[in-house]
């Protein structure tokens, strides 16, 4: 069997596991690369290389980001912060109609800013926003679509797992990807809150408007935003200067964030085990399905499949955004079926090079795959964002997908958006960090 | 099982506030002039227990993401049989990985390689990243017995 032809057995291998074995996506990638390795060197060669490549991943400095910007949303998510976001931006939105949906999409933007994940956000929203929103009697379809939208925005706004990881394992900064990603962050918020707008015109019973707050109220309620804010202040601070590397950015992220809530009373010994539990568990899912599509990259790398595809795919010879489309179309349809960051890791390989040698630019790429893997998480039929939804507030998932459908357009005009201009989209403020 | 995985989940849980405060000093220190030159060694070594002490319990709690558009539909006799196929394979995979990560520190041991500023030997990190992952092998082994000893439908 050729190189290249191994390959793509080793890639049928690894979807056939995935679907009939019900083996995690993490696993699969582990088991059916270790064979790969095996099959095209020998087993002598996959043993020893498993060995240290697994120690240099554990151990590998940049990689301790990810537990720590865990830490900090869970910490925050524990102390009862996403409560008060969700009072903050109901006392100033309430009142318009459709205004709790907006206010959830508004706070999970907000709670974004702090947690770097897109399952945490949709879990703490869909036990804060779904118990206000059936009270007032909203619509089942537009209460989980805007908390399952709302919540893709943790993957997206910084800090952001996936950029972190995208930055890590291209050699980008993680200071330039996260300034990079605030005009894409307000262009994706801004039109998923129309698409709320949208669907309450259209179907005004489903959003009924709620009663309206005074200025007194609404000032009241702004004091613990501000923590949020200042926090989130603190972490693009520190990387815009780049004095600190982003592990100590989180780092130092963690410890005001336990300072702050144990000042206002808001932390226990129990609600920091909580979080500590909680963050250990995400970041070892998160940290496996990096081992696996390292592992797994390494077998497609031997058996020269990203060369060969990168080859003849520009020896096509077609204009360079249809050959973008087309490597996006690749990111949806394989967030269909396998979990968005691994099959993010497992395609770069492939698809980054390509992408440089038509010469886009790394950070914008970076901020456009982040969008399309984020629009992973709220599609049929593994969009995990939905089933957390659905697991929380007890919604059937058919209800839940079909509500995440309103938000798709969104997705696609903020990426036409960026491709219409990457200098005033990203660059303009990536450009800005040293 | 479940009391190892949890002191496991202890050591994990206590590196990342041990990482916290030491990543946090350093910073502090650097506005001193006086930054402390091991701290990056020391935050990856943290970092690796951070990790595997949550190896074992992650997969007790079965929180790692399955795709089961397919599988939900299969019978349940053959769903248990092809869970059991599962369980033995991962199982057999974390072994190998154990022994594989326990032999790289052997070499480390053995060949008395030193960490790159600190010159410490680092061999018992390494040590304890296989310890995480023979556990979740064994994790995974008792999940293969219950399949095939329970009647009822798994998950």
């Amino acid at each position: 069997m050729s190189g290249p032809m191994l390959g793509i057995t080793g890639i049928l291998v690894m979807f056939f596991i995935l679907f009939v074995l019900r083996i995690p996506a993490a696993f699969t990638m582990l088991l059916v690369g270790f064979l790969g390795i095996a099959k095209a060197t020998s087993l002598d060669a996959a043993f020893a290389m498993t060995g240290s490549e697994l120690w240099n991943i554990f151990s590998s400095y940049g990689l301790t980001v990810i537990p720590l910007f865990i830490l900090v949303g869970e910490i925050v998510h524990y102390a009862g912060y996403n409560n008060s976001l969700y009072h903050a931006s109901y006392r100033w939105f309430g009142h318009h109609r459709g205004g709790l949906a907006m206010t959830t999409i508004l706070a999970s933007a907000a709670f974004s800013a702090i947690s770097g994940s897109n399952t945490a956000t949709a879990a703490t929203m869909s036990a804060v926003a779904i118990p206000a929103m059936k009270e007032y009697n909203y619509h089942p379809l537009l209460n989980a679509g805007s908390v399952a939208a709302g919540a893709t925005l943790g993957v997206l706004i910084p800090p952001s797992i996936v950029l972190v990881v995208y930055g890590l394992y291209t050699g980008q900064s993680i200071g330039k990807l996260f300034f990079g990603n605030v005009i894409p962050s307000v262009i994706l918020t801004t039109l998923i809150l129309l698409t709320v707008v949208w669907i309450c015109r259209r179907h005004p019973e489903w959003g009924p408007s709620g009663p309206k707050s005074n200025w007194n109220e609404r000032f009241a309620a702004l004091p613990e935003a501000l923590d949020i804010l200042l926090l989130f202040g603190i972490i693009m601070y520190a990387l815009f200067t780049g004095v600190v590397t982003a592990t100590e950015a989180a780092a130092v992220s963690c410890f005001l964030a336990l300072v702050i809530c144990t000042a206002r009373r808001k932390l226990t010994w129990k609600k920091l085990g909580g979080a500590l539990v909680d963050t250990l568990r995400i970041s070892c899912m998160v940290f496996m399905i990096v081992a696996g599509a390292v592992i797994f990259a390494k077998f497609l790398t031997i058996t020269r499949l990203p060369y060969e595809t990168a080859e003849w795919i520009s020896a096509l010879d077609l204009p360079r955004w249809m050959v973008l489309w087309v490597i996006l179309l690749c990111y949806i349809l394989g967030g269909c079926i396998m979990d968005a960051l691994a099959f993010l890791l497992v395609s770069l390989p492939i698809f980054y090079p390509l992408v440089i040698q038509l010469g886009y630019d790394p950070i914008w790429f970076g901020q456009v795959i982040t969008i399309v893997t984020t629009m992973g998480s709220i599609m049929p039929p593994i969009g995990i964002c939905c089933y957390v939804v659905s697991g929380m507030s007890g919604i059937p998932l058919g209800t839940v997908f079909r509500s995440a459908l309103y938000y798709i357009p969104s997705y696609v005009i903020s990426i036409v958006v960026l491709m219409a201009s990457p200098y005033w989209t990203v660059l303009v403020l990536s450009n800005l960090v040293k | 099982m479940g009391i190892f995985s949890k002191s496991f989940m202890v050591v994990g849980g206590a590196a990342l506030l041990l990482l916290v405060l030491l990543a946090t000093a350093n910073v502090g220190l650097r506005f001193f002039h006086a930054p402390y030159s091991g701290t990056y060694e020391l935050v990856s070594f943290l970092g690796a227990l951070v990790t595997a002490g949550a190896l074992a319990h992650t997969q007790r709690r079965k929180d790692h993401i399955v795709v089961d558009i397919l599988s939900e539909k299969f019978p349940p006799g053959v769903k248990r049989f092809l869970d059991a196929v599962n369980y033995a394979a991962t199982s057999l995979l974390f072994g190998v990985i154990a022994w594989q990560v326990w032999v790289w520190g052997e070499k480390i041991k053995i060949g008395g390689e030193l960490s790159e500023t600190l010159k410490i030997s680092y061999y018992p990190f390494v040590y304890a990243v296989a310890a995480g992952f023979g556990l979740l092998a064994l994790v995974l082994l008792v999940d293969l017995l219950k399949t095939m000893v329970r009647s009822e439908v798994p998950r």
